[in-house]
C-alpha cells in the first residue's frame, strides 16, 4: 500500500454532532444532518458559509435520489468547493474522513462538514427494480435481508472453529450497559439484558437470534475536518487527528467457492496498524461497526487482537467495559443504541470521538490516547461482507 | 419492509440479457455456469464479465448440479412470498465443477444434513417461463 499521508496529522477533526436515535421520527436524512451541523456550529463559532467542503453517504432514505449532493446542500445553505457522496454501506460515514482529508492536504477545500443521516426506520428500504444479483438471485430463493447471510456466515464458522454463544451474549451485555448510559441511544434499548435473555431471544435465522441483529431507525451524526493549521489559528484545543487509514472493498472477487468467514479486515487490520506503526497492543479502545455480534467477534480475530477460532476465548477473557483493558463500543454501538440506517458507522466513529474529546458522560474511558474504529458495508451474494475499512484516532 | 399485500407469491426473478441463457437452460431442467476457458472455474451469479479476465470472454457451460453443502441456515422469519413455507432451510452447495450456489433445500429434515454432504438440484416451476434452481440430497 501507499504511504501513510495522515502520519504526521495534516488535519483534525474539531467537532462532532449527533441527534438521538429514532425508531420512526418521519423525518428525512436533511432534517438531522440540520440539527448536527447546528450543534457542530455552535461548537466551534463557525457559520455555513465557513464550510466548503461537504461529503455524504447515500441514505436508505434518499435512495434514488440522484442529486443527494445538490439537495443536500440546499437544504443546509452550504455552497462547497468540494463534494463527496460515499456509497460503501456502513464504511461510508468514516471512508469520508479520509477522502475529506484527501482534499484538504491537495488544496480542493479547507473546512469539510461529512454528515450521516439517515430515516431507514420511517421509510423502510425501498423496492425499485436494480441490477446486480440481490433481486434475481436472492430475494427468488427466499433470502429476507442480512440475519440469513449471517446466518450462513455463523454456521460456516461453527463448522470450522466452534461457535460459542456465551461470548456473543457477552458481548450483546457489555453493548447494551453502554446503551443504558448513553442519552443518544433509542429509547427501546435503554433497558437491561443478560445473557440467558440473548441465548433465549427469537431465532431469525439459525443461529442468528434477535438480540444478534442491529434494528435500523432513523438518526444522524456528522463531523468537521479542517487542517491542523487552520484548527490550531481558530485556537480550538480539543482535537482529534486521524493517523491512519485503511479500505477495501469487494474482498476477494474472483474466488468462486471462498471461505466465508474471511473479509477484508484480514488485509485492512494488518494494514492499518503498518501504517501507523503500531500494533493491537497500543489500542487503548475499540469501537467495531456492529451490524452482528459475530461481525465484531470475526473483526477481532482478523485485525489480530487474537487468532482465527479464538475469538469466544479472547471475548470471555477480556473485561470491554470502559474500565476494562479492551473498552468496546462504549455508547452501546449500534446493536443497543440502534442503526440509523446507512449512516449507523456514524454511531461507533462518533462515541470514538466523543471519548477522545473527554466527553462520554457515563462512561468516559479515562486515559484513552487512541481509538481503533472499523466500517462494514453491503451484503454480497452469500460470500461475507463487501467492504471493510479501519481508522486509528488520536486525541490531544 | 411493508408488504403491499400479507401473503405475497414468492418473487419471480426477471432475467437479464446477461443471466437469460441460464434461466433458458434453467427451463430445460439443466444448470448452466458462465466459466473461465481457461481454467474451467465456475461463477455464480452470472455476470457481465469473466472474473478470472475482467473480460467478457466467459463461456456457457452446462453442468451436472451435483455437488457438496458447504452451509446452511434454517430461517424462521421468511422473506416476502414464503411465509407458507417457514421454517425453510437455504443451503450454500460448492458445485462439483466449482462455483457456489444458494438454494432452498427440499426433501430433507435440518437433523439429517451435514457438511460436505452431496446434493443435486432439482427444479420448482416459478412460473410458466422461470423454473428456481433447489437442492435436495444425492442418494
Amino acid at each position: 500500500m501507499a504511504d501513510n499521508f495522515l502520519r504526521d496529522k495534516p488535519v483534525a477533526i474539531i467537532a462532532y454532532g449527533e441527534v438521538q436515535n429514532q425508531r420512526r421520527s418521519g423525518k428525512r436524512p436533511y432534517e438531522f444532518a440540520a440539527e448536527v451541523m447546528a450543534q457542530m456550529l455552535e461548537r466551534t463559532g463557525l457559520k455555513n458559509s465557513d464550510i466548503d467542503g461537504m461529503a455524504t453517504h447515500m441514505p436508505t432514505a434518499e435512495a434514488g435520489n440522484t442529486f443527494y449532493t445538490n439537495t443536500m446542500a440546499d437544504n443546509l445553505g452550504l455552497q462547497p468547493r468540494w463534494t463527496q457522496l460515499t456509497d460503501i454501506g456502513g464504511c461510508s460515514p468514516m471512508g469520508n474522513i479520509a477522502r475529506a482529508a484527501a482534499a484538504i492536504v491537495t488544496g480542493q477545500c479547507e473546512m469539510a462538514i461529512c454528515l450521516a443521516a439517515d430515516s431507514t426506520g420511517t421509510t423502510g428500504v425501498g423496492h425499485r427494480r436494480l441490477g446486480g444479483y440481490r433481486q434475481e438471485f436472492m430475494e427468488p430463493i427466499g433470502f429476507q435481508g442480512p440475519p440469513v447471510a449471517f446466518g450462513m456466515i455463523s454456521h460456516a464458522y461453527d463448522q470450522k472453529y466452534g461457535l460459542n454463544l456465551e461470548a456473543l451474549g457477552h458481548l450483546a451485555v457489555t453493548q447494551r450497559n453502554g446503551a443504558l448510559v448513553n442519552d443518544n441511544a433509542i429509547e427501546q434499548f435503554r433497558k437491561p439484558i443478560t445473557v440467558q435473555d440473548y441465548m433465549e431471544s427469537r431465532v431469525i435465522a439459525e443461529p442468528i437470534r434477535l438480540l444478534d441483529c442491529v434494528m435500523r431507525c432513523d438518526g444522524g451524526s456528522g463531523l468537521i475536518v479542517t487542517s491542523t493549521e487552520r484548527a490550531k489559528a481558530m485556537g480550538l484545543d480539543n482535537l482529534v487527528y486521524p493517523i491512519a487509514y485503511s479500505e477495501i472493498t469487494n474482498f476477494e472477487p474472483a474466488d468462486p467457492n471462498p471461505d466465508i468467514t474471511e473479509t477484508g479486515f484480514a488485509t485492512v487490520g494488518p494494514d492499518v496498524f503498518a501504517k501507523a506503526g503500531m500494533s493491537t497492543d497500543d489500542i487503548d479502545m475499540f469501537h467495531p461497526y456492529d451490524d452482528f455480534l459475530i461481525a465484531m467477534m470475526l473483526q477481532m480475530e482478523q485485525i489480530g487482537f487474537c487468532g482465527r477460532g479464538e475469538g469466544g476465548d479472547f471475548i470471555l477473557g477480556t473485561d470491554m467495559s470502559p474500565t476494562g483493558s479492551l473498552p468496546l463500543n462504549t455508547g452501546g454501538g449500534q446493536i443497543s443504541a440502534g442503526q440509523p440506517g446507512l449512516g449507523g458507522g456514524g454511531v461507533n466513529l462518533t462515541e470514538a470521538i466523543r471519548q477522545l474529546m473527554g466527553e462520554a458522560t457515563g462512561r468516559q474511558v479515562e486515559g484513552a490516547k487512541n481509538a481503533l474504529v472499523t466500517g462494514i458495508g453491503v451484503i454480497p451474494y452469500f460470500r461475507n461482507w463487501g467492504s471493510s475499512n479501519c481508522m486509528i484516532l488520536e486525541g490531544s | 419492509m411493508a408488504d403491499e399485500k400479507p401473503n405475497p407469491p414468492p418473487p419471480v426473478p426477471e432475467p437479464t440479457p446477461v443471466s437469460q441463457p441460464m434461466w433458458d437452460a434453467a427451463k430445460e431442467g439443466k444448470l448452466a455456469l458462465q466459466c473461465d476457458p481457461a481454467s474451467g472455474k465456475a461463477q455464480f451469479w452470472p455476470r457481465p464479465v469473466n472474473l478470472q479476465t475482467g473480460k467478457s470472454d466467459y463461456e456457457w457451460r452446462e453442468v451436472s448440479g451435483k455437488g457438496t453443502l458447504y452451509a446452511w441456515t434454517k430461517v424462521h422469519v421468511p422473506a416476502a412470498g414464503f411465509a407458507d413455507r417457514a421454517p425453510y432451510i437455504l443451503g450454500s452447495v460448492d458445485l462439483a465443477e466449482g462455483g457456489r450456489i444458494v438454494g432452498q433445500l427440499v426433501n430433507v429434515e435440518e437433523e439429517a444434513l451435514s457438511p460436505g454432504m452431496a446434493v443435486r438440484v432439482c427444479w420448482e416451476n416459478r412460473s410458466d417461463e422461470i423454473k428456481v434452481y433447489q437442492f435436495e440430497p444425492d442418494s
